[in-house]
């Protein structure tokens, strides 16, 4: 009988050690490893909002919609969803440039800002109405016909989480993406 | 009774369990550590995809607004292709690589195509992109996943572009010529700055008509007109200031949306750029039974009594009735009788009851617009029912949703007599700026030029509108 229960108590006791060994190692093995993907799948979905508000808005902008309006700068509001991009706050900018070709080369003529102005400047069209030669290098150094136009969205995300620099256009660290349509 | 095992057998088995969990785990590294690298390498190309696929939709956004360039559809066709390419390695610059592998693994840089077709019967041209990529892979690689270690993406993009109509209607009235304005010779200025308009959109496929006008309008180039690129500019650099010349703008413009009706294309683009110097002072009217009776100036019998009522640009007097028709560019037919009356009496009141509710085209001279007293025949008034008569010009051609035309005005300040009314050239043009704007009605844009230096950036700000209307994605 003694013997029973001394075997009793010794699978209670392994059942135990095994529970802190298995903490044990998952939290050395497992917790980072996952801690890790969720990063990156966190990382992944911030990137592809950024990307695809600046696209959106871009097109639009390409498109023709008045951002000036109330009403359309909602939408952009809207396609930002937690990323906060509105009015003149919060953790993200967007800037909107028209660049002509005139016969002074790529001028940019007509810029929209969204957001907080205080991460960034633009790349494209820091200063408009002025002629843009970080343009005319972005597009290989060719400048506009004369009487073309193109337009550029630039999208800023402020997060101390990522460890991209948003210098020399922004200030701490975030995501940056841009696109010439 | 219950087995008894031997103490040292015990102790051998709590040894060999007291390992179990650390090997497992590291055995289920060897699971885990490749889905983790399958999920890293997913992520990746799926961001690379979108990257890309935002960078061929930009280019072929770009592309169609480019189709404006170069005299023939082949031309424009190669421009187009040309752009497309530029802001495609503008936008994947070198952050990505953009490569195409065979099944050795042999890989070379993969370029994508931008082709341009066009559909006569919808009036508009299609610009697709297509790209086929094999984009690199990190951790998979060291599994060996494929022989290039690259995961295979295609790409496939289109945006069209809408054939584009325009009607340009240009004042050509005496106060252009600059006389008694701040302006220096404001009508070549405005002749160069309308050519470089018409100059930005695709010859021999978009059209191009041109109405002048003074107290009539005059259809120098009507629609169809796809060869604009040589007549227009010619027609335009015809035009002189006319001696007289005071703007019927209201006649203008439904004889400029006539023609768009004339051609009748649902499918493009319809666009009204309106360019005048001053504000409607001139109408035309059946005044059939508004005559009186006892007088020697018109007959109160006629019918129809087709004439134009109107004031100098400074409001000074009222004048009429004169010829409502205009037989040839910078006429002058504020000096013909017209038919019914045997002078044209420079005093309207004297042998005139009233003026009629509506002008020669329908457009209403009682609207809502300005304050009007029809039976009033003074400079006021006159100008109040030719401004109702553009208002509601402009609400006939709003309203007309198969078309869907779209109005540009530009005023031009500086030259004499009252200048443009930037309130009603912005209701005219449904710009959202005006406190008239309608959501409904297509939108327009309203450009008022402080002098005639600025018009070139007035022309030059609605084209590049324009063109951006045209491109549908």
């Amino acid at each position: 009988m003694n013997v029973v229960r001394t075997r009793r108590t010794s699978n209670n006791r392994r059942r135990g050690s095994s529970i802190i060994e298995f903490a044990l190692v998952g939290s050395f093995m497992f917790l980072p490893i996952l801690a890790g993907l969720a990063t990156v799948g966190l990382s992944l979905v911030t990137a592809l909002q950024v990307s695809s508000l600046n696209s959106n808005a871009g097109q639009m902008f390409a498109a023709g919609v008045d951002f000036t309006q109330s009403s359309n700068l909602a939408i952009v509001g809207k396609l930002s969803g937690n990323l906060n991009i509105t009015g003149t706050s919060g953790y993200g900018l967007l800037i909107l440039s028209e660049i002509d070709g005139t016969s002074n080369g790529n001028t940019c003529s007509n810029q929209i800002i969204v957001g907080n102005s205080a991460i960034g400047s633009s790349r494209y069209c820091p200063n408009p109405p002025s002629v843009q030669s970080g343009f005319t290098a972005l597009m290989g150094g060719s400048a506009l016909a004369v009487g073309q136009v193109s337009y550029v969205a630039e999208t800023f995300y402020n997060n101390p989480l990522y460890a991209w620099a948003l210098a020399p256009h922004g200030t701490g660290t975030g995501i940056y993406t841009s696109a010439v349509f | 009774m219950q087995p008894t095992l031997p103490a040292q057998s015990l102790k051998f088995k709590k040894d060999r369990r007291s390992g179990a969990a650390l090997v497992l785990a590291a055995l289920s590294l060897l699971v885990l550590v490749p889905m983790l690298g399958l999920a890293i390498d997913g992520a990746n190309v799926y961001l690379e995809r979108n990257q890309l696929n935002v960078a061929m939709s930009a280019a072929v956004l770009a592309a169609t607004r480019s189709l404006n360039v170069g005299q023939t559809a082949t031309a424009q066709a190669a421009s187009a292709q040309a752009v497309a390419s530029q802001v495609f390695k503008a936008d994947v610059g070198s952050s990505l690589s953009v490569q195409s592998c065979n099944v050795a693994g042999a890989c070379v840089a993969a370029v994508p195509s931008f082709t341009v077709s066009p559909d006569d019967s919808s009036h508009f041209r299609t610009v697709s992109g297509s790209l086929s990529v094999d984009l690199p892979l990190t951790f998979m690689a060291m599994m060996n996943f494929n022989a290039s270690n690259t995961a295979h993406v295609n790409i496939n993009v289109a945006a069209t572009r809408r054939d584009v109509n325009i009607m340009l209607v240009l004042d050509n009235g005496g106060p252009m010529s600059g006389a008694g304005g701040t302006n220096i010779n404001p009508m070549a200025s405005m002749q160069a700055d309308a050519i470089a308009f018409v100059n930005l959109f695709a010859n021999s496929r978009d059209n191009i008509g041109l109405v002048s006008f003074t107290s009539a309008p005059w259809v120098a180039e009507a629609l169809p007109n796809q060869n604009f690129a040589s007549n227009v500019p010619t027609d335009v650099n015809t035009l002189q200031a006319t001696d007289t010349g005071v703007p019927n703008t209201a006649a203008a413009l439904s004889t400029a949306y006539q023609q768009l009706r004339n051609l009748n294309q649902p499918g493009a683009l319809n666009v009204i750029v309106l360019f005048t110097d001053g504000v409607p002072v001139a109408f035309s009217g059946n005044f059939a039974g508004l005559v009186k009776t006892g007088q020697s100036v018109c007959s109160p019998s006629a019918n129809p009594l087709n004439g134009v009522l109107w004031s100098p640009p400074d409001a000074s007097a009222v004048y009429g009735l004169t010829d409502p028709t205009a037989q040839k560019i910078n006429d002058d037919p504020e000096d013909r009788t017209p038919s019914g009356c045997i002078s044209s009496n420079y005093s309207p009141g004297s042998f005139l009851n009233s003026m009629p509710s509506v002008d020669l085209y329908n457009n209403a001279t009682n609207g809502s617009y300005a304050a009007v007293n029809l039976s009033s025949i003074d400079t006021a008034d006159v100008i109040a029912a030719s401004e109702n008569a553009l208002d509601s010009a402009a609400n006939t051609i709003h309203n007309d949703t198969a078309l869907q035309p779209v109005i540009f005005t530009i005023g031009l300040n500086g030259n004499y007599g009252l200048p443009p009314d930037p309130v009603l050239l912005a209701k005219v043009a449904n710009d959202p700026t005006s406190s008239y704007y309608s959501s409904s009605f297509p939108t327009g844009q309203s450009i008022i030029a402080p002098s005639s230096s600025q018009l070139q950036a007035a022309f030059t700000s609605i084209a590049s509108q324009v063109l951006r209307l045209a491109a549908v994605h």
